[in-house]
């Protein structure tokens, strides 16, 4: 089996969307997003049917991960430097295998990208897409963008949504447990009181905190 | 972080993505099959007379691939990169145009990209989940990133064209050899001695915050990284009223040989940066997540647009697609076998596979015949 044989079954379900419109740009637009939402769609559902497949599995290594990095930073409040080395690098070892599991799990919901790709260079690779100081570009230079978005966009209205709200929802209760450890956990209750005043204040007076653990991530 | 800078991420991220979109006449393709005049049904990349790839035998090789990533980690792009020089017999294919023709150099380029595909477009892409979930050390994050910039860009720039698939082949074939020993190393009493002592400290301290609670408070003006001394080879600094010091020349080094490396074999890189940046830079598992996330997605998208905008490399996505495909099956198959074989067993398992592939390559390459079967 070849590409071309995918290609020519993907072309009855996505060439209708290229065609709702009489305007060629509108159709075109209207038909990219189709494919990027059909791309986004299908791959949030095989990620998370591919999740709950293993989801012990990652319940386990999250877990792993989790709790040593937590341990470490118990030690480094004890001031323990060989103790905070050891947890530290059992905790990285972790993260590691947390890192190729999840690249894992995220290919399952790339996957369609690619066809869509191919999809769209076999129906559209003929078409010179001209972009200034560029020159020629493919369909590929604005479906991934497109898809970027639009997947985007989706991950915004996710919470909101029926199937993928239930899905989040039981990934966090897999994964409930133990916090992460932030540093800041380190502090007294009282100094940590203190510390979250400063830091609500600066919101409004930027550059109270003098002081920050680490830059704010998320 | 605030939702605006979010969004305005991801709108750098798509206009970065824009730059390694492919151009859609890939001259650089038309003027190898004007040079090589191939003849025959199209095959590869639209090639005349191309290797008909099954995409089918793609799938295949990908579950075993998907599996390796899930029990091994680092082997997966090894084996990616097996799989489109060997198992589809582009390697072959390639040589066939011999050493100085576009084609062979064209196709060799294609084999590079697509496991940087593969392996680091997932690998980038889901790195943006720890760097929610971590924290990031921006200066370390950008001294990296500065490495790996340099790194995936002067790789494709000086080699995008020039390397034939035999100097490829011998170079990817050292690089499994080295990988082989390293496995190998880790099996031998001193290597495993390391872990041994970590894995007993951190069971000795966490019997010891059994017994007695205790994780301590610590003194805000202690909290955070405060630096002690900085020059160019020296940065001392507290972390939490406990020493440390590392080269600051050594992540912008070490950013810079991993994303060479990386771009110019065809893989990830995210394997050899978090040991990096936990050994070297001795940095906490809470900040590798999100700093190594950066640097690997800052080399790929870099990587990747080299070799494609700027060197308009093709790649067959279809091939890509189903290989994907491929590896999401084998990760859920992974974790369900392999806790059935040893770690241990696991392990020599791939030192005699690296030794294997390795020494193949390697002379393949470099001799031009290959010293194990089949040769």
């Amino acid at each position: 089996m070849t590409g071309q044989i995918v290609y020519e079954f993907l072309d009855p379900w996505m060439i209708w969307a290229f065609r709702t419109s009489g305007n060629a740009y509108v159709g075109f637009a209207l038909g990219l997003i189709w494919v990027a939402l059909a791309a986004t769609v299908i791959g949030e559902l095989c990620m998370a049917g591919v999740y709950f497949t293993n989801k012990k599995h990652f319940r386990t290594i999250n877990r792993d991960m989790v709790d040593h990095h937590n341990l470490s930073v118990k030690a480094l409040g004890a001031k323990n430097k060989t103790a905070w080395k050891a947890c530290n690098s059992i905790a990285n070892d972790a993260f590691g295998k947390n890192f190729f599991a999840r690249i894992a799990l995220f290919a399952s919901s790339l996957w369609v990208v690619p066809f869509g790709i191919g999809w769209l260079f076999y129906r559209f690779g003929q078409v010179d897409f001209t972009v200034p100081f560029l020159g020629s570009v493919g369909p590929a230079f604005v479906f991934i963008p497109v898809y970027i978005l639009v997947r985007y966009l989706f991950s915004l209205a996710k919470p909101w949504l029926p199937v993928f709200k239930t899905i989040r929802q039981k990934v966090k209760d897999n994964e409930a447990g133990d916090e992460m450890l932030e540093f800041t956990d380190l502090l007294s209750e009282e100094d940590r009181k203190e510390y979250m005043r400063k830091k609500e204040r600066a919101k409004v007076k930027p550059g109270l905190v003098k002081s920050k653990p680490v830059p704010e991530g998320s | 972080m605030l939702r605006s800078k979010k969004t305005l991420l991801m709108l750098a991220l798509a206009a970065a993505v824009c730059l390694m979109a492919q151009p859609a006449l890939a001259d650089r393709l038309a003027d190898a099959i004007a040079e090589a005049k191939p003849t025959g049904e199209p095959g590869y990349m639209g090639i005349p007379g191309g290797p008909q790839l099954n995409i089918i035998i793609g799938f295949l090789w990908a579950i075993w691939v998907g599996w390796i990533f899930s029990t091994v980690g680092a082997f997966g792009g090894i084996m990616a990169g097996v799989g489109h020089i060997t198992i589809y017999g582009l390697g072959d294919y390639a040589s066939s145009f011999g050493k100085g023709s576009k084609m062979n150099k064209v196709v060799t380029d294609s084999i590079r990209v697509s496991n940087q595909w593969l392996v680091g477009c997932s690998a980038a892409l889901s790195s943006f989940n720890y760097y929610k979930a971590g924290r990031l050390v921006l200066p370390l994050g950008i001294a990296l990133a500065i490495g790996s910039v340099a790194g995936s860009w002067l790789v494709p720039w000086l080699t995008a064209g020039k390397i034939s698939l035999k100097a490829y082949l011998g170079y990817f074939g050292i690089f499994v050899l080295f990988l082989g020993c390293y496995l190998f190393y880790q099996t031998t009493p001193k290597g495993q001695a390391g872990k041994q002592a970590a894995k007993k400290a951190a069971e000795a301290f966490q019997k010891s915050v059994k017994e007695q609670q205790q994780g301590g408070t610590v003194d805000m003006a202690e909290m955070g990284v405060k630096v002690q001394k900085f020059t160019p080879t020296i940065c001392e600094f507290t972390f939490f009223g406990v020493e440390f010091k590392f080269n600051p020349l050594i992540p912008v080094i070490g950013g810079f040989c991993i994303a060479a490396l990386a771009s110019f074999l065809g893989v990830g890189g995210g394997f050899l940066l978090v040991p990096f940046l936990t050994s070297v830079a001795g940095l906490p598992m809470y900040l590798v997540a999100g700093t190594s996330a950066l640097a690997v997605l800052i080399g790929m998208v870099n990587s990747i647009a080299s070799y494609m905008l700027l060197k308009q490399t093709p790649v067959a996505w279809g091939l890509i697609g189903a290989e994907l495909v491929g590896i999401v099956i084998g990760s859920i198959v992974g974790p369900k076998t392999s806790k059935f074989i040893p770690d241990k067993v696991l392990k020599y398992i791939f030192i005699v596979l690296a030794v294997y592939v390795g020494l193949r390559y390697t002379t393949k390459g470099f001799l031009g015949y290959s010293i194990v079967p089949p040769f």
